[in-house]
């Protein structure tokens, strides 16, 4: 069978919209999953890459990252978890402290696109490559912290 | 020179000359003549990987062969966009699965990683531990305690480290 294609809600298209790198610490951040992303209770922290892609709720509604033209993830699910919550300071192996904060990384087909980077104290740079510890320990602890927003039927 | 078809083996002795990569032929004075048909290094891995499915447990077949499925995974298999895990990734994360059952320590589940590569993970209530092996030969292994601030190291690709990494991840996971 097929369908036609769906048409990209207005809000998800940049029109030439600059960056917004102001986040509100309780705005939430969306990503899509399936369930065997799912371990028990909590999401399988190898299932998360970094930098993490994901949308800010500021610029769009939470089923925007599962929205496709031809439906490819109409089955996915919708997790969710706030700025505060992935705003978080870690300590990598040799001592080098990274502070990661959410950064408005807009695409042409979807503005509200960002991604988590980080701050290291001792270089003074902030990157989307941290030490490889200090990713893990990131990617590790906020597995932890998405909640379903909406439930994968897949 | 008689055709393969003509060798006279049993079934296992079959499995284990394709394992090495030997082939065996009789010979007129009834001895038998063995001809090497692979390199060696195929050869060796073929054996190890025979003799440990030999005395592996069903759910450390069935581990295995989650490893094995992961040859069908694409680019893009997350639609966030993972690589696949390779040939050498998938390889050495069946070697590790080997160890652990010898330790009888089997991983809760093996999975493709989104990094590029493959982890096993170990649950228990509240806690959480995993090695994962990347495309890139880089080992890193997690000790986690829910609410907590993760423990994470690198795995140099030594036989000592290995095993000292299984045995944290193990104090880890039974404490």
């Amino acid at each position: 069978m097929t369908t036609s294609p769906r048409e990209r809600p207005a809000r998800m298209m940049r029109n030439g919209r600059d960056e917004d790198q102001q986040f509100d610490e309780n705005e939430l951040m969306y990503r899509r999953y399936i369930e065997d992303d799912f371990d028990g209770g909590y999401f399988r922290p190898v299932r998360f890459r970094f930098p993490p892609s994901l949308n800010r709720q500021r610029y769009s509604e939470p089923e925007d990252v599962i929205f496709s033209e031809t439906g490819a993830f109409d089955e996915h699910g919708v997790l969710e978890c706030s700025v505060a919550q992935l705003s978080l300071d870690l300590v990598d192996d040799r001592e080098f402290r990274y502070s990661f904060i959410p950064v408005h990384r807009p695409e042409d087909n979807s503005y509200s696109h960002s991604e988590i980077w980080a701050d290291c104290e001792q270089t003074g740079t902030r990157d989307a490559e941290p030490s490889q510890v200090a990713k893990k320990k990131f990617r590790t602890k906020a597995s932890e912290l998405f909640q379903i927003r909406i439930k994968s039927q897949k | 020179m008689p055709a393969l078809a003509e060798a006279r083996q049993s079934s296992e002795t079959e499995k284990i000359a394709a394992a090495l990569g030997y082939a065996q032929y009789p010979y007129p004075s009834r001895e038998t003549i063995v001809l090497r048909s692979h390199d060696a290094i195929y050869s060796e891995k073929g054996l190890a990987a025979y003799m440990a499915s030999i005395g592996l447990s069903k759910r450390s077949r069935d581990l295995q062969e989650q490893i094995e499925r992961m040859i069908d995974l694409r680019q893009n298999w997350d639609t966030y966009g993972a690589e696949p895990p390779n040939d050498d990734t998938m390889s050495f994360a069946s070697e590790l699965l080997v160890l652990l059952d010898t330790r009888e320590f089997l991983p809760s589940d093996v999975v493709a990683s989104a990094e590029g590569g493959v982890a096993l993970s170990f649950t228990a209530p509240n806690r959480y531990a995993d090695i994962e092996i990347l495309n890139s030969g880089e080992i890193l292994a997690v000790t986690f305690t829910r609410q907590r601030e993760p423990i994470v190291w690198e795995v140099r690709k030594n036989k000592e480290d290995i095993i000292q990494a299984i045995e944290r991840i193990y104090d880890h996971i039974s404490s």
